[in-house]
């Protein structure tokens, strides 16, 4: 009899659902360097244009992102890229990414993809330079947009796609939950409700997209888009989208 | 027992128009020449003569509208160098659905070669209350071509009262430049969708366009494009931008016609050749 006897690296955490819970947790969470606060979403937009002015405003702006834009995209690329047989090449993830940039409704949303994108790639190799994440967890250069970056660092990590999906949209909706409250302005307590509100519609569309394929991608955030793109030509502005 | 009414004929039993379209356009150094023209169903295409301009073709559905389980298939072509403009007759009008019946189904395949340049430049399609379209545009072109498409969508028909219609709608447009994808632009609306104000989809409005450039030169044309565009707090909400070899106007507007007027204007900015004549109607 033959017994096998792996090391796997000091601290590569093993597959489990809470050791995986713990690292997505860490990657979603407002402290991981990527820089999703300097993004409003185009919401700096629609706030200073008075469509998002309380609460209410704000809820159902956020809920019709979620639902008929970026959101429920990003949830379906992100579940695509689970969804990738173990052995797929970068050129598989090249491919789901250029779906997600291809979507972008405007080159600062693109940018705000990239860049984040980027940022969890080169946060994660240096945690993985220094031993702190196995092999697998690693997503290769070149960068690949957000939700394609985030799908493959959650690759491995045990946990159901719909999970990681709903957790990805509470973080894209605490971040403009979080700028809302400065910008719009309104109360803390305010601003959590509104996101404990969305949490139904977050859990519908994570299970949804976990069932679905590209060929479902699309949207109606037609005014959505077009905050995007009219935040390029906004003067002053705070954010970069 | 005997007056029992007739069985009801099943929905998909009934006659659906089928029609299909196939042009390909080619250049001989001087002029264009017409490579392969095929035409079947209720699908047709005619070629006016146009002078000091470059080829038009021009489609009509003689079937006079779409509805569930209709089939379209057209396909253009501008092959290296040739240059071609695609249009529609008349609004292409999405009437409603029977219960049960599949959606109308359009499939449109524009395929460019090295140095071309395809214009799809349709009329409006119109969705009618109880409608629902699923339509399919994949453009194949090559670096060095020039690809521009204009196409407007009106919700509803406003003269017989039609203000917030039921309808679904699945339009997906893939533009695939040296084999990759560079530009999707899907809607996928189950109407009605929330027609409050400040919303994030339609709000009140019930036109919307989309006008796309995919070109070595698309960054170069933005300030142009955006000149051209409606002045904002206007009737019409319009933006522009342009990165990567493509440039993208969003427009929407709770009036269509001048929905129609700002995306003249707009194409006007874009291109020095008239527009085709359907567009004058």
């Amino acid at each position: 009899m033959i017994t096998t006897i792996t090391t796997t690296g000091m601290t590569a955490p093993p597959p489990g659902t809470e050791s995986g819970l713990l690292r997505l947790a860490q990657i979603l969470s407002p402290a991981f360097p990527v820089g999703g606060f300097a993004y409003s979403h185009g919401m700096e937009w629609v706030i200073r244009e008075g469509d998002i002015h309380d609460a209410e405003s704000l809820a159902a702006w956020l809920a019709e992102v979620l639902e008929h834009g970026a959101g429920r995209n990003d949830a379906i690329l992100i579940a695509a890229t689970l969804a990738l047989p173990d052995d797929a090449d970068d050129a598989a993830f090249d491919t789901l990414g250029d779906l997600a940039r291809a979507l972008a409704a405007s080159p600062e949303r693109d940018g705000e993809s990239m860049a984040m994108g980027a940022a969890l790639g080169a946060t994660l190799a240096g945690m993985r330079a220094a031993g702190e994440m196995p092999e697998e967890h690693m997503p290769a250069p070149p960068p690949l947009p957000w939700p394609v970056a985030l799908g493959r660092a959650a690759r491995g990590l045990g946990l159901p796609p719909r999970l990681v999906c709903a957790l990805a949209l509470q973080a894209f909706a605490s971040n403009l939950v979080t700028i809302a409250v400065r910008f719009v302005p309104l109360g803390q307590t305010e601003g959590q409700r509104v996101l404990a509100g969305l949490a139904p519609l977050i859990q519908r569309l994570a299970e949804e997209a976990a069932q679905a394929d590209p060929g479902g991608l699309g949207g109606a955030a037609f005014r959505g888009d077009l905050a995007a793109q009219l935040h390029e030509t906004m003067q002053p502005r705070i954010f970069r989208t | 027992m005997l007056d029992a009414p007739p069985m009801p004929t099943p929905p998909e039993m009934l006659q659906r128009s089928r029609g299909a379209v196939r042009v390909v356009m080619g250049h001989d150094g001087a002029r264009p020449r017409l490579r392969r023209l095929h035409q079947s169903g209720c699908a047709k295409l005619f070629l006016p003569r146009v002078f000091d301009a470059p080829p038009e073709a021009v489609f009509v559905n003689t079937a006079g509208g779409l509805t569930g389980g209709d089939r379209l298939e057209l396909a253009a072509e501008a092959e290296a160098g040739a240059h071609l403009v695609c249009s529609s007759q008349a609004a292409e009008r999405v009437y409603a659905s029977s219960p049960g019946t599949s959606p109308a189904r359009v499939d449109i395949a524009l395929r460019l070669g090295a140095g071309a340049r395809l214009e799809w430049l349709p009329n409006e399609t119109i969705l009618f209350d109880n409608s629902s379209l699923d339509r399919r545009m994949e453009v194949d072109m090559p670096a060095c071509a020039t690809m521009l498409m204009a196409e407007m969508l009106i919700l509803g028909r406003g003269a017989m009262g039609e203000r917030r219609i039921t309808a679904r709608l699945r339009d997906r447009r893939e533009i695939r430049r040296a084999g990759r994808v560079v530009h999707l632009e899907a809607i996928r609306a189950d109407l009605p969708l929330s027609d409050r104000p400040g919303s994030a989809c339609l709000g009140p409005a019930r036109a919307q366009a989309a006008v796309i450039l995919v070109s070595p030169d698309a960054e170069a044309r933005l300030d142009a494009v955006r000149a051209a565009l409606p002045p904002s707090g206007g009737p019409v909400e319009a933006a522009a931008s342009a990165w990567e070899g493509r440039l993208v106007a969003r427009l929407l507007s709770h009036d269509p016609a001048m929905l129609r007027r700002a995306v003249t204007v707009l194409l006007c900015a874009l291109r020095t050749d008239p527009l085709p004549r359907v567009w004058y109607l």
